[in-house]
Order: C-alpha cells, then sequence, then structure tokens
C-alpha cells in the first residue's frame, strides 16, 4: 500500500511535469515495480531525455500475451553462468513469462567449452535460439560460418537504432568488416560492455616520488614513450633500489616492476597498428606503426626493463595458475601501474588488494590513446526455429531500460550499453565499493576500440599467428624482422579466405 | 548341431551387446570420417562441401606445424609409456605385499586417478600442478634447492614442457598400478614356491616366473599407454595449450584447433585417420613381437 | 642332516632379509604414496582458504585460518547433492553395464572360437584408436534420431553394447590368463558355455572385474565431455559440469572449487574401498607373504 501510494504520486507528477528518463529508471528500481509494469509507466510518463531513445517504449506490453512458444538461451561464452550470476537472470525472464503466459524462456548453461557445444548443436540440429552473453571475440569466431542472424532488418522495423547504445558498441556491433560499412548489418545487441584503464599502486609512486598517472584521458603529457615510460623506470627497482638505466642495475635481481599485467596489443594499437583494412583486403602487419608499436612493447620487457618477461612473470606469481602469475604480483605490491579492465574491479584485482590504488587513463601512443573495449552481445542463431519471438525475447532483455540494467549491471557486472543507463556502472560501482572511482573506465569510451576483437577474414587462424609472432617478438626476436613474415602468412590466410568464401552484400 | 557349430553360434550371441553397439553408434561415425577426411567440409556449413581428393592427406604431409606436433607427441610417448610401465610395475609389486596398511597405500596411489578426469579436476589438477612448477615458490624447485640443485623453469621453458608433462602424467600411475594389481593377485603360488625350493633368489623368481606370468598385464598396459599417449589432449589443452610458443602442440591439440576452431573437420578427419594409421602400426608391431614375450595360460590358439 | 645350530642362523638370515624386504616395501609405498597425496592435500589447504586469502603472497600451506564452512559453502551454491545423485546414477549403472557386456564380448574373444574373431578383435582396438573427437557430430545426430538427445541414455546405453574398447580388451586379456583346464572340465561334464561363463569364469576374475568396475566408476564419475553435449537442463548436470560453474571468464573460486572437487571424490574413494576389500578377500589363501617379489 505504500508503493500504492508512491506510484500515485508518481504518476500525478508525471502528468504535471516531464520527468526525466535517468530519474524514471532510478525510481522504478526503487519501487520494485515489475518490468512490464515500468515499461507500460514509461510510456504513460513519456521522456524528456534527449540522450537518446529506443524508438518504442514497450516492447513486451505491446505485443502481451499474444507471444507464443520456446525460446533456449544459451550462456557461456563469457561470463553468466556464475552462481551469483543466475538469480537475476532467471528472474528477469520470470517476469517476460508471467506477461507472456505462451512463452517459455530456457537459460541452457554450459559450464565451460561453449564452443564445441554450440558447434554441435548447430551442426546436430538442435541450435539454441539467442547466445548471450556472447563476447565479442567468440562471436567473431563464428561469423563467417553464418551462424549468426543479421539483426538488421527486423531492428529497422521494429524502430530499433543502435543510436540507443553507445557509439562504441554500437560500431563493434556492426561487424562493418565482414557487412559492409555502408550497411546496416548488426550481428547482436549489446548487452554489457568493459574497457580498461590504468590501475597504479599509490604508495609506491609517493614512495618513488613521481607524480601519479593522471585520470584525465585527454592529458597529452602522459604518452607511453614520455611519462609513461619515465615513470615505470622510475618505479622498477633492483634488490639494491636501483633503478634500469643506472650504473651496476641488476637486471636479473629485479624486485618491483614499473609495469605488469599490461597488453603488448595494447601498445600496438597505440602506435597505429592495425590487423586488416578492409578496404584493400589486406592484413596491415606492415604499417611503420604496427612494427614500431610491437617493437615498443617488447622493448618495454628487453630495453627499457621496466615489465616482466614470461620467466619473470613466472617467478612473482606463486601458487596461481597461469594468467593469474600478475594478480599475485601486483597483489603482492610488485607492480607499480597495472591494465586493470572494468571486469576486474570486483576481482581480486580490485578487491580487498592490501595496498592503496586508484584508477588512472591509458598512455597514449604516438598515433592514438587506446584502451580494450570488450563488448558483450546477444546474439540470434541463424538455425534457430523461431527468429521472431527470439527477437522479442532478446530486444526486452537488451532494450528495455529496467531489463537491460539489471541484466547487464547486477548480473554480468558491466557498464549497461544503453546510453540512457550509463549511469548505472557508476552509481553502482559507488555503493558496492566506494574507494574505487568507476568514472575513469566511463571517461575511458572514447578512447576504447574492440579492434581486438573484431571479425576479420581468417580471423582464427590469423590471431593465432599473431600470438605466436608477437610471443616471438616480446622474446627477443625483431620486430623488423618478424613482422614481414607475419604479413605474408596472414595476407597468405586472408587470401585464402577470399578464394572459398565471399563476403555477403 | 555340431559342438564347434554350437561353440559358433554362442560366439555370436555373446558378442551380439558389442556388434549392435558397434554398428549403431560407432560404424557409422567411423565411415563417415574416413569419407568427410576427403572433402573440405566445414562443420557449421555442410552445403559448401567439396570433394579434395587426397587434398587433405597431401596437405598434411607438407604441414611443418603438424610435424612439429607428431615430434612433440613422440616425444611425450617416449618418455611417458616406459616410466608409466615400469612405474605402475614396482608399485603393484611392492603394494601387493600382505604387510599392514597396504590398502591405504593403494587408494593413496589410486586417488590422483579418481580426480584426474574431473572437469573441476583437471583444471583442479592443472592448477596443482602449476604449483608443483612454479619456478619461485614451486614443490619441485623446493625439492632441488634441499638438494643443491638449480631451480629449473619446467612448463615455461620450451625445453622441459614435454618431460614436464611426462612427470604430471605419471600422477595417474594408479590406473596401470590397478592392472598389474589384478595380474598379481591370481598368481599361481605352487609355481613361485617351487621356484624358491629350488634355490631360486629373488630377482630370479621374479624375472623367470612373475614377469612372463604377468606378462599379459604388461603387454594390455603397454598398448593402450601407447595408444592414449598418442592421443594426449587434455594437459596439453588445460595447462599449457600447446605453450610456451608451440613446444607442447600435441598432435591431438592440433587436431582439435582444426576442428573446433578452424571449424574445419575435413582437415581434421585427415589428420585423425593419418593418427589412426600411426597408431596402429605402432600396435601392429608390439602384437607381433608380443608372441615372443608375453604368456599365456588359457588361450585357445596358446597366443 | 644339518646340526641344529646351522638351523638357526638361517631363520635369523630370513628375519633380517624379511625386514629389509619390509623397509623396502614401506620405504617405495610411502614416496609413492606421498607423490600422489601433497598434491591432493594442497587442493585442501586451497579449499579451506577464505576468499581474501586464496592469493596471499607468500602462498599460505596451512591456511592460519582454515575456513571449513567453505565446503557447506560449495555445496549450498551449487546443487551439489542433486548433482551427486545424477552423477551416481551414471556412473553407477555404467559401471555395471560395463562389467557385464565387457566381460560377456571378452569371454567370446577370448575362449570361442568362430571365423572372424580376429576381425572383431582388430575392430574392437581400432575404435580407441581413433580419436573421437572426428565423431562427435555424427554420433550426437544419430543419438538426436533415436530422441536421446536431453537423457542420460547416450551416457549409459553404450556401456551395456560392450562397455568400450579398453574394457573388453582388458578382460579378454585376464581370461586368456585362466588355465582351460577349468572350462573342459566343465565341458565334459556337459556345461553350456553360458554355464561356464557365469560360474567357473566370473568367479575366478574378480580383480579383473573389479578393477575394471572401478575403473569405469571413475571414469564416467569424471566425465565431462558427454554430459557436457547430451544434457541440456541444469538440473539433470553431473558433477564435473557443476563443478566447472565455480571457474568464470574473469573470476574463479578456487577456494569453492576445490573444496566441491574434493567432496566429489568422497564417493569414488568409497567404492574404490569397498573394492579393495572385495579385492583383498579374493586375496585371501592365495598363499604366503611376500612371494611376489
Amino acid at each position: 500500500m505504500h508503493r500504492r501510494s508512491e506510484l500515485d504520486q508518481w504518476l500525478s507528477e508525471c502528468a504535471t511535469r516531464p520527468i526525466s528518463r535517468r530519474q524514471f529508471v532510478e525510481r522504478a528500481l526503487k519501487l520494485g515495480l515489475s518490468v512490464p509494469a515500468a515499461a507500460a509507466l514509461l510510456a504513460a510518463c513519456g521522456d524528456s531525455d534527449d540522450a537518446g531513445t529506443t524508438g518504442q517504449s514497450a516492447p513486451t506490453t505491446a505485443r502481451a500475451g499474444t507471444l507464443q512458444g520456446r525460446v533456449q538461451i544459451l550462456v557461456g561464452f563469457g561470463t553468466g553462468n556464475a552462481p551469483a550470476q543466475v538469480p537475476v537472470q532467471e528472474a528477469l525472464a520470470q517476469a517476460f513469462m508471467t506477461e507472456n503466459p505462451g512463452v517459455t524462456i530456457e537459460f541452457l548453461r554450459v559450464p565451460s567449452e561453449a564452443r564445441t557445444k554450440l558447434t554441435t548443436l548447430i551442426a546436430g540440429g538442435e541450435p539454441p535460439d539467442i547466445v548471450m552473453p556472447a563476447g565479442l571475440y567468440g562471436i567473431s569466431l563464428f561469423v563467417d560460418q553464418d551462424v549468426w542472424l543479421d539483426l538488421g532488418p527486423m531492428a529497422e522495423r521494429d524502430g530499433i537504432s543502435l543510436d540507443a547504445f553507445l557509439p562504441e558498441t554500437a560500431a563493434a556491433a556492426q561487424v562493418t568488416n565482414y557487412f559492409g560499412s555502408d550497411a546496416a548489418g548488426i550481428v547482436g545487441l549489446p548487452v554489457g560492455v568493459h574497457d580498461h584503464a590504468l590501475a597504479y599502486n599509490v604508495g609506491l609512486f609517493e614512495k618513488a616520488g613521481v607524480a601519479p598517472p593522471p585520470s584525465d584521458w585527454s592529458d597529452a603529457s602522459w604518452s607511453l614513450e614520455g611519462r609513461f615510460l619515465e615513470s615505470a623506470r622510475a618505479l622498477t627497482v633492483d634488490g639494491a633500489g636501483r633503478n634500469p638505466g643506472d650504473s651496476g642495475f641488476d637486471a636479473g635481481g629485479i624486485v618491483q616492476f614499473g609495469v605488469g599485467h599490461f597488453f603488448r596489443e595494447g601498445v600496438f594499437y597505440g602506435f597505429g597498428g592495425h590487423l586488416y583494412d578492409a578496404g584493400s583486403k589486406k592484413a596491415q602487419f606492415d604499417l611503420p606503426g604496427s612494427i614500431a608499436g610491437i617493437q615498443f612493447a617488447a622493448d618495454l620487457v628487453n630495453r627499457h626493463r621496466v615489465q616482466p618477461g614470461t620467466t619473470e612473470v613466472a617467478s612473482l606469481g606463486a601458487g596461481a595458475s597461469k594468467g593469474n602469475e600478475e594478480q599475485f604480483a601486483w597483489r603482492a605490491g610488485k607492480l607499480a601501474m597495472i591494465d586493470m579492465c572494468s571486469c576486474d574491479i570486483k576481482s581480486p584485482y580490485g578487491t580487498d588488494v592490501p595496498f592503496e590504488w586508484k584508477a588512472a587513463a591509458m598512455p597514449a601512443g604516438p598515433a592514438r590513446r587506446f584502451a580494450f573495449l570488450n563488448l558483450d552481445v546477444g546474439a540470434l542463431v541463424k538455425a534457430g526455429r523461431n527468429h521472431e519471438l527470439a527477437w522479442q525475447v532478446l530486444k526486452y532483455f537488451a532494450v528495455d531500460p529496467v531489463a537491460e540494467r539489471r541484466l547487464a549491471y547486477e548480473s554480468y557486472g558491466a557498464v549497461p550499453p544503453l546510453k540512457v543507463n550509463r549511469d548505472a556502472f557508476v552509481t553502482g560501482i559507488k555503493a558496492d565499493l566506494p574507494a574505487v572511482d568507476p568514472q575513469v573506465w566511463i571517461n575511458g569510451f572514447p578512447s576504447a576500440s574492440p579492434e581486438n576483437e573484431s571479425w576479420f577474414p581468417a580471423f582464427a587462424e590469423v590471431n593465432d599467428l599473431v600470438g605466436k609472432t608477437f610471443d616471438q617478438i616480446i622474446g627477443g626476436t625483431a620486430a623488423s624482422q618478424a613482422m614481414p613474415a607475419l604479413q605474408q602468412a596472414a595476407q597468405a590466410k586472408i587470401d585464402e579466405w577470399f578464394r572459398t568464401n565471399t563476403l555477403p552484400d | 548341431m555340431t559342438l564347434r557349430g554350437r561353440e559358433r553360434g554362442v560366439a555370436y550371441l555373446f558378442l551380439s551387446p558389442w556388434a549392435l553397439g558397434f554398428l549403431a553408434f560407432t560404424a557409422g561415425p567411423m565411415v563417415v570420417s574416413l569419407v568427410l577426411s576427403f572433402t573440405d567440409y566445414q562443420v557449421l556449413d555442410p552445403g559448401s562441401t567439396t570433394w579434395v581428393g587426397t587434398g587433405n592427406y597431401r596437405r598434411a604431409l607438407d604441414d611443418p606445424v603438424l610435424a612439429h606436433s607428431l615430434r612433440v607427441t613422440l616425444l611425450y610417448a617416449a618418455l611417458a609409456v616406459p616410466a608409466d610401465l615400469v612405474l605402475g610395475l614396482v608399485l603393484a609389486l611392492v603394494l601387493n605385499a600382505r604387510a599392514r596398511g597396504m590398502a591405504l597405500f593403494r587408494t593413496a596411489v589410486f586417488l590422483p586417478v579418481m580426480i584426474a578426469g574431473a572437469a573441476g579436476g583437471s583444471v583442479a589438477v592443472a592448477l596443482l600442478w602449476l604449483w608443483i612448477f612454479q619456478p619461485r615458490f614451486g614443490l619441485l624447485n623446493h625439492l632441488l634447492s634441499l638438494v643443491g640443485l638449480p631451480p629449473q623453469l619446467w612448463v615455461y621453458s620450451t625445453r622441459l614442457v614435454v618431460p614436464s608433462l611426462a612427470l604430471m602424467s605419471l600422477w595417474g600411475v594408479g590406473r596401470s598400478m590397478l592392472i598389474y594389481l589384478a595380474a598379481l593377485q591370481r598368481l599361481p603360488t605352487d609355481v613361485l614356491w617351487a621356484a624358491q625350493l629350488d634355490g631360486a633368489g629373488p630377482w630370479r623368481r621374479f624375472a623367470r616366473v612373475t614377469l612372463p606370468l604377468i606378462s599379459p598385464a604388461l603387454f594390455f598396459n603397454l598398448v593402450l599407454d601407447l595408444i592414449y599417449a598418442l592421443q594426449t589432449f587434455t594437459q596439453a589443452y588445460v595447462v599449457t595449450d600447446g605453450g610456451p610458443g608451440d613446444s607442447s602442440l600435441f598432435y591431438m591439440l592440433y587436431l582439435y584447433r582444426n576442428a573446433f576452431t578452424y571449424f574445419d573437420m575435413g582437415y581434421a578427419s585427415a589428420l585423425a585417420w593419418l593418427l589412426f594409421a600411426l597408431t596402429l602400426a605402432l600396435t601392429v608391431l608390439v602384437f607381433r613381437s608380443a608372441r615372443s614375450w608375453v604368456f599365456y595360460e588359457g588361450s585357445p590358439a596358446g597366443r | 642332516m644339518t646340526a641344529p645350530t646351522a638351523v638357526a642362523p638361517r631363520h635369523h638370515q630370513l628375519a633380517v632379509a624379511r625386514r629389509w624386504r619390509l623397509a623396502v616395501v614401506y620405504g617405495v609405498a610411502l614416496s609413492g604414496s606421498l607423490f600422489a597425496v601433497v598434491p591432493v592435500l594442497w587442493m585442501l589447504s586451497t579449499a579451506l582458504k577464505a576468499d581474501d586469502v586464496v592469493f596471499s603472497v607468500p602462498p599460505q600451506l596451512v591456511p592460519t585460518d582454515p575456513a571449513w564452512s567453505n565446503f557447506r559453502t560449495a555445496t549450498e551454491l551449487i546443487p551439489f547433492w542433486r548433482y551427486t545423485a545424477n552423477s551416481a546414477l551414471v556412473a553407477g549403472v555404467g559401471a555395471v553395464g560395463t562389467v557385464l557386456s565387457a566381460a560377456l564380448v571378452a569371454y567370446a574373444l577370448a575362449r570361442l572360437r568362430a571365423p572372424g574373431m580376429r576381425v572383431v578383435l582388430a575392430l574392437v582396438l581400432a575404435t580407441i584408436m581413433l580419436p573421437q573427437q572426428v565423431l562427435l557430430v555424427s554420433q550426437f545426430l544419430i543419438f538426436k534420431e533415436l530422441g536421446w538427445y536431453g537423457t542420460y541414455l547416450p551416457l549409459i546405453v553404450p556401456s551395456f553394447l560392450g562397455g568400450g574398447a579398453f574394457n573388453i580388451f582388458l578382460l579378454r586379456q585376464f581370461f586368456l590368463t585362466l588355465p582351460p583346464e577349468l572350462d573342459q572340465a566343465a565341458l565334459v561334464d556337459g556345461a553350456s558355455h553360458l554355464r561356464i561363463f557365469w560360474r567357473v569364469i566370473l568367479p575366478q576374475s574378480v580383480p579383473a572385474l573389479l578393477a575394471v568396475g572401478l575403473l569405469d566408476f571413475t571414469s564416467k564419475w569424471n566425465d565431462f565431455l558427454g554430459p557436457l553435449i547430451y544434457l541440456n537442463r541444469t538440473e539433470d548436470y553431473t558433477l564435473p559440469l557443476g563443478l566447472a560453474s565455480f571457474q568464470d571468464l574473469y573470476n574463479t573460486s578456487w577456494n569453492y572449487l576445490m573444496a566441491g572437487t574434493l567432496l566429489a571424490l568422497v564417493p569414488c574413494v568409497v567404492v574404490f574401498a569397498l573394492g579393495q576389500r572385495l579385492l583383498a578377500r579374493g586375496f585371501a589363501g592365495r598363499g604366503a607373504p611376500g612371494l611376489t617379489s
């Protein structure tokens, strides 16, 4: 009853003065409104927020009760199956089913090896209808196998524009290398996005008397070859407290590194490196930027000695599995700066860390300032049996503001891609982890790019080649030698792809 | 019906469960995969399949990555198989003794086999062996330091990764030990008594009496260990994923990548049948040699 | 006739030799067991760590504040007991099927003569020589056509149809070691082959049958790929699938994962211990100790 009166008050407010979408969403959550009810109210209140509209107000209530059938959602191409994440997904599905009694939504939870399962199901004639959340990398693996339904036509028909989403996520969802830059092809609707920022150990910077990295993403002085490298040098010490470059510096006895858990691909892109150019259909590993970029990444390890190489990483990380050694080292205070994904904030990288850490902007390379963008989408399987119903369900999860907010942040722990929900991550993290400033990650979005997980021809094979070549270069081979060879091998694979496949028009 | 005829009928009857299963679930798929190896079948796009004849096989013979993966696999087999055979036998002999607590030790040695398959297990196995192999804090380097030897990089080293994985496989020695134990339990003790009375020392008794009598178990373990070693996949996939670089890229890992990452099921099928041919050749060799050292008491043809 | 004094030193020698042998036996047994068990102890140590301690530096071998509650939490975060029951069903029924049908087929291969036996043996072995990954899609199609997708049938039925080449081959090898006189005596008495199989061969083969049963139970208990491909409802999942959900792309709950894995071990250990008891009973009366070395 208390709720009732609040609701009445709100409705009357709506009638008398416009209510912003953001305020609406906050109120709706506080009142614990059911999702379809909230959507209906939103339609009733109208919106005065010009931060982008979804183009339609109540996707489910408009067709309430008329939808029939079963939709299976495969979860496992990334996150989504952890015990803590499941209840929200189930609750949202339940709400949809309550409004549409003829519909059954099933979650097919694949704890591991989702790729094998999806392949077998499709080849075996039992495909799921939706795959959600699907990391862009996983999507890219299947793009040229004609697995994903192009959502462009249905989006256009229903008036759903990708403008409703953060521009970086929209661009990623369009897979321009495949559909073409003019086409309106959409491989999936964004349901969660992460980007990367720099995290630094406050105490180590203070102790070394070095100015901390800026949180301002437009700070031009914070560059890879400039202040970043200097800071890293000053923060790398050997057992006797010497820095690289000091006489007598013991490169074999480094006890603290200026930078770790810092991805070579990021440096590569910062120097203007690229993987593929759709116009010329050529691999881009022979670009000066590509070569210089990966060389600098290798130099950080081998020449400047500010970042640990594989053997040092193995030694620094004790008792941790592969991939977690640097987490260990970070928590032990042995790394002054790391790349921290927004997805890592709630992991041991960011939680219960025994020292004070802060977030900062990624340093800029000579060509651009680059941060990784990791996008999760909800995609429809082309081989699925009921595209229309699956589309309705996907729209509910990805476009309905209330549902999307809960799904993206509460369940996946990500930044909701809908523009209208873009504050959810900040408010959420501020509430859960007051010491962290989530705005730094939000400010990083204009610099973030999904290039490393975006499809191009022979995606899987070329990525394997790139990985191996980069390993070699970081291991000591000169980029000027290894990259031309990579260019040749990669181009061969790409040409082979064009011989046996064609792009859709 | 003649006695022979009856025996034949019963033989087929007893074989029928296997025959049914084989025909229903295995024969078809095997034939299909053989046929697919002559095509460029893309598992998710069957409509585009074309016949390529021996193209896949010729490609395989020219594939340097494949040759490398074969070397990796053979090296691993050469290390892991003899080690497992010998260690399993030693443990079985020792743990077969009638002494207090042997049942406990047997359970302990078999414990890893009970863990090794679980997914929580294979991740857990990978994790804990990475801890054992850890260069700074790991158990192995700690032990080495106790005897004054320098620390090693183990699975982080391109040289040592394959031997390290072979060492890790020894952790599952309980499986072959169990088979030896079953054979040892059936040893006809009268022969052993007779040997001892004749004055044969323990080594003689072992080499001349015990070993031949359990040779079928040894033969079995050899054949199966060999087949499984050539098909090693899980350790490579979970622990190293072929790394560092490609130094632990096992044949099966490369095959799996072709099938489920590149979706080139035609090529993967060809690789599978090539491995089959190799395994068959090696197995036939072992079978041939078996005539001279495997001793059966109760086979119809003495074979 | 040896003088009494010559007998005493012989006994003494034997006693000393016996003690040495026991020392060696225990030495090897202990080292083998340590090699096997120490990693398991480390799993236990991880299982007992609280969330924030799992990755502390330096790693604590013995957690200062053992969180035994992790075991309970692990069983609460996922429907652990349900998964255990599912695993027990698949592994238990499957192992029984395997033992029975593999023994039947192996007996035929070892003891009975008929044209084509060699071919059958070759085919049996051939099925393990071919990597199973390439058969995955075809087999899935077959099971799907039968309507078995989403059920336990693809996991259990093949056990009753031969139980796998490994087990057939193992039992065949074992049956070959049994003296043919046993069969022949029974045959002369007019027994049918089925009777011989059931009454004569099987009782003699208890250790091997137990080995097959234990290995098969363990392997089915831990099977991940089979349930992953053929099950599609979370409530049907077996333990390995359930435990895998502790591992996420961004985050793994190592402590709960280890706790769950250790708990999942318990039924296997129980089954093994029971099997050992039966093995040992078969051992009684088999001869004097120490003769096997």
